[in-house]
């Protein structure tokens, strides 16, 4: 259990925090970016 | 033999090569030139005389598109006197079957060369850091192309046999079309001795021009490509009859050739086609090298052996899918192009008469998905530390079947009036909303995505992690593959609260999410495997048979599809042999009934199958003298040694 | 351990945050239930389902042998499609989706080889082995298998009185051409002669979206809204369509419980918004009797409404009836 010792190092309010900013990029590149991007290169509409 | 000692001799060699080849490649272009000249002369010689008769082309509408003619009219079609037949079997069918198997064939035979070029530059590549694995991968490309040289002679025989039944059953018909493609016809004749040229020298050379990743090994790669440069000339040629028929150019309503054959043959479906079947080629002809490995692996006796199979299944298998994710796309494209052609044939394919085929197609595809994801779950069984994803398993199947339940549901349901009364309406309130387009690809992208991730798994799974930011990055792949997923559930809903024509705009942004997840997570991914500790090494050879059948499945399905869709892409034409040009007027005009076609469609198939078991089957024969040779030498060897030893 | 375990809860519970929506959504209506309690009953269905099983298999440390899972599984999803899913689907599809599962759940007992040692065993067990147990099992099976075979076989038999299957095509695919007042019309190159704009040219489809919502009947409007109230005139005057097609153009007219199938629902997205505005001019013009012969069984009461309109009252009626459900024609390129 080599691995879960590495992991007990990282702190669980660490992991909240980067998850919480993959969480908000992930949402930024998806819907906002790739999907306006996108819908505007087709001229379509979106609204978001 | 080749003499190749000395280093100057070598260079020598392979130069003169590599300008041969060169030259051979312009090779096809001088009768273009020659004919650009012709035409001027021509163009000359016709301003001087009298004002020569112009027509309109029915497909190129620009102001000044109006061609000279140069050739008769496309004729009234008689029955009989311009059709041949064979008692009272449907000619149809025959050139069905002859058209299918050839294709079959030739698509192998096209597609073998491509991934056996890839399999050798990896060879060549890997053959500086790592003698034996560039080895390894060069034995894999030239077994490969073993194979493929005793389907190509089996091309040629259907082809022929092609043409017969053209000549003997539709006459009428293959003189209109020779007559319009006549200017190429013999540059496609020419193509295919050179083709068959540069394959014999391609095969035979492999072990004198084999110098490990010298000179000669490059002029062989060079050779390779010219191989594939040619095969795709020829397959684009055959193509361009093919999309004539369907959405004919470059002649005039009443079928006459205008002169320019450039614009017969870039006939609005011609590209789209072309990009469809090369990627449809590559596809299959990774299923059917996998499926040959799957039964070499079956049949063989140890675990070397079977080791190899296990090793060259996966990578023909992995070489058809990289083919495989494309395709949808490009199929997609070539369907919008249809529709943009005809809205008569777009609706007759995918609303109308057709539409059921669609459905039969959609269930290919799910079974292709499926059945890879299977065949990943089984091929872990050879990874060891693989056995930490186990339970992870049963929750993407739960998904790919709950998209494929999505993916198969009709948009018009086959009922009896008695269902129907229960339903209340023609449309199911619940299962109604998955029968629509928005549904439809949100299904398709979360199957490839979970394919994705099925893979992504599969190359971790016999490693730990040894990065320090191995947590962020497991982290950042969950974020990437979940917001992936929401995004394209999030926009398969959002497609039904708006109009058509944006929907259709909404299926980019999901395949931009598929594909994020497809290029940065696997990317991810092998960063975060850099120096990380292997838990064992990779058992080839340790895979489940079952993984072996899921293989056979997978080439089984490519072919039924092939089937199913060139039936379809054949019957939009309904009764015209060159579309809206040259009407089919014998009593086999009609377009048969989507059991028929299953029938026939499953028979050709069979078929198939049958011929390439003899192909295999011919090509094992070949290894099995070489092995007794060796063995009989090698006991020779040993018989005079023993005594030699015992003395 | 029990961080494996938290870990596939947590993925449980996104798994369902992530499909509660879809099914939210799809729901429907069911039996008493109003469609938004239903699809709650239904998801709360799945969360106890996979909360249970957890309890079962991994908290309690009950095993359940995949040879009774897989029965098991299959006899849930034959409930769901059947009874829980209203109102009930046709037996095609039924038969479809069953297919589907029971090759997926084939594929669950097969899906790794100790699972496949797990499920098979038995199996094994009962057809080898020797003792009284796998004996009796193994005579039970022998009668039972055979038995079905042959209570389905004596099913399919039975003489049959249901009306026959109808496979309708919607949307038959149009001609190339069609006479209309004796003027031909290329269905695949006409454009609608008063999609006009306010300078008096052709209007790009989607454009028009500026004039959604407005007022067609105040006394100085575009051009475009002028043509909307004519087609209004047609709708609901000069040809009545409304009788049948409905005062919101959603097939529920006073007449159209008369007809089946039901006549067109323009604001449901998969009609005319999915078509051409030619298409929809070959319909109106030529009606039920010009159906080709690929819409088998031609079930369509659409008058051939060229007999009674002139050509411009059909484009017209075409631009009302866009105007007034706000879809686009499908267009290509």
């Amino acid at each position: 259990m080599s691995e879960n010792k590495e992991e007990q190092k990282v702190g669980i309010g660490q992991k909240i925090v980067f998850g919480a900013i993959m969480a908000a990029a992930s949402f930024l590149y998806y819907v906002v970016f790739l999907n306006k991007s996108l819908m505007v290169l087709q001229n379509l509409a979106y609204p978001y | 033999m080749l003499n190749l000692n000395g280093e100057k001799k070598k260079k020598i060699g392979a130069w003169l090569l590599l300008s041969m080849i060169g030259m051979l490649v312009l090779l096809p272009f001088t009768p273009a030139v020659v004919m650009a000249a012709e035409e001027k002369a021509a163009e000359a010689a016709a301003e001087g005389d009298a004002e020569p008769e112009k027509a309109k082309d029915v497909f190129y509408k620009g102001p000044g598109e109006f061609g000279i003619v140069s050739g008769p009219p496309a004729k009234e079609m008689v029955y009989p006197d311009d059709y041949g037949s064979y008692g009272d079997f449907q000619s149809r069918t025959i050139i069905w079957i002859a058209n299918q198997q050839h294709l079959y064939f030739g698509s192998f035979v096209l597609a073998v060369p491509m991934f056996v070029w890839v399999m050798e530059l990896i060879g060549i590549l890997q053959y500086g850091k790592d003698r034996k694995a560039g080895k390894k991968f060069d034995d894999l490309a030239h077994e490969m192309m073993k194979i493929s040289l005793t389907a190509y002679s089996v091309t040629a025989i259907l082809g022929g046999i092609l043409i017969f039944s053209f000549l003997a059953l539709y006459p009428g018909f293959f003189r209109y079309l020779s007559g319009i493609f006549r200017p190429v016809m013999h540059i496609y004749a020419l193509l295919f001795i050179l083709e068959s040229g540069v394959l014999y020298v391609y095969y035979y050379g492999w072990d004198a021009m084999n110098d490990g990743d010298g000179d000669w090994k490059w002029s062989h790669l060079a050779l390779g490509t010219m191989l594939n440069a040619v095969g795709i000339v020829l397959m684009v040629m055959a193509n361009t009859w093919v999309s004539f028929m369907m959405s004919p150019a470059g002649v005039d309503a009443q079928g006459r050739f205008l002169g320019d054959i450039w614009k017969v043959m870039h006939n609005p479906l011609m590209v789209p086609i072309v990009i469809h079947r090369i990627l449809g080629n590559a596809a299959f002809g990774g299923g059917v090298v996998a499926a040959y490995a799957a039964f070499k692996f079956l049949a063989a006796k140890n675990i070397e052996e079977k080791g190899h199979y296990d090793w060259m299944s996966y990578i023909a298998m992995f070489m058809g899918i990289l083919a495989l994710i494309p395709l949808p796309f490009a199929g997609y494209w070539l369907m919008r192009e249809i529709y943009a052609y005809r809205q008569q044939m777009g609706i007759t394919l995918m609303g109308g008469l057709l539409a059921w085929v669609f459905i039969m197609q959609a269930t290919m595809i799910a079974t292709l998905f499926i059945t890879v994801n299977y065949y990943l779950f089984q091929a872990m069984g050879r990874m060891p530390g693989s056995e930490r994803y186990h339970r992870y398993f049963k929750y993407m199947l739960a998904i790919l079947v709950v998209s494929t339940i999505a993916w198969l549901t009709p948009h018009t349901l086959v009922m009896t009036p008695a269902e129907l009364k229960a339903m209340g309406g023609a449309q199911h309130p619940v299962v109604g909303n998955y029968g629509v387009m928005s549904a439809k690809n949100t299904a398709i992208n979360t199957m490839i995505t979970t394919t994705c991730v099925c893979f992504i798994i599969y190359q971790r799974c016999n490693f730990n992690v040894k990065v320090p930011w191995a947590w962020k990055g497991n982290l950042f792949l969950f974020f990437l593959v979940f917001g992936a997923e929401a995004n394209i559930v999030f926009l398969g809903i959002y497609g039904y609260f708006i109009p058509a024509n944006v929907r259709i705009g909404l299926s980019v942004p999901q395949v931009a999410s598929t594909l994020t997840v497809l290029f940065i997570g696997v990317w991810m991914n092998v960063k975060m495997l850099k120096g990380a500790e292997s838990v064992g090494e990779i058992r080839w050879g340790r895979m489940s048979v079952r993984g072996a059948y899921a293989l056979f499945m997978l080439a089984v399905a490519f072919t039924w599809t092939m089937a199913v869709m060139g039936y379809l892409r054949s019957s939009v034409r309904l009764h015209w042999h060159v579309n809206e040009i040259l009407r089919d007027n014998s009593p086999w005009a009609f377009t048969n009934p989507l059991g028929y076609a299953g029938n026939i469609n499953s028979f050709n198939v069979l078929l198939f199958w049958t011929m390439l078991l003899f192909v295999f089957w011919l090509s094992a024969l070949a290894g099995k003298g070489k092995e007794k040779v060796a063995a009989e030498a090698a006991a020779e060897a040993a018989g005079s040694a023993v005594p030699a030893g015992s003395h | 351990m029990s961080m494996f375990k938290k870990k596939t809860l947590l993925t449980q519970v996104l798994v369902l945050i992530l499909v509660a929506p879809v099914l939210a959504w799809a729901g429907g209506g069911g039996g008493p239930f109003s469609a938004g309690t239903f699809s709650f009953i239904k998801v709360g269905l799945v969360i106890f389902a996979i909360f249970s099983a957890w309890l079962i298999k991994d908290k309690m440390g009950i095993p359940l042998p995949k040879l009774i899972q897989a029965p098991l599984l299959w006899v849930l999803c034959y409930i769901n499609f059947r009874v829980i899913l209203q109102p009930p689907i046709p037996f095609s599809l039924l038969a479809m989706y069953m297919g589907v599962c029971t090759v997926a759940i084939f594929l669950y007992c097969s899906i790794t080889a100790s699972s496949w040692e797990e499920f098979s065993h038995p199996i094994a067990v009962m057809l080898r082995e020797d003792h009284g147990t796998a004996k009796m099992s193994r005579y039970a099976t022998f009668l039972i298998v055979p038995g079905l075979i042959a209570f389905q076989t004596y099913n399919q038999m039975l003489p049959k009185f249901g009306e026959p299957i109808e496979l309708r095509t919607v949307h038959p695919a149009p001609p190339a051409s069609i006479n209309v007042h004796k003027k031909l019309v290329t269905l695949q190159t006409a454009e609608n002669p008063f999609r006009i704009g306010d300078d008096g040219n052709y209007l790009k489809v989607g454009d028009e979206s500026q004039y959604f919502g407005g007022n067609s009947w105040t006394g100085d409007v575009p051009k475009f809204l002028q043509q909307v109230r004519e087609g209004g005139v047609v709708f609901f005057g000069t040809a009545g369509c409304f009788y049948c097609h409905g005062d919101n153009l959603d097939g529920k007219g006073p007449f159209s419980f008369a007809f089946n199938p039901i006549p067109a629902n323009f604001a449901d997205p998969g009609t005319i918004s999915q078509l051409q505005e030619t298409f929809v001019f070959w319909r109106v013009a030529k009606g039920g009797p010009d159906l080709s012969r690929e819409a088998f069984p031609w079930a369509s009461a659409m008058p051939p409404w060229e007999k009674h309109l002139t050509t411009n009252e059909i484009w017209k009626v075409i631009i009302f009836e866009y105007w007034h459900t706000g879809f686009f024609p499908r267009t290509w390129g």
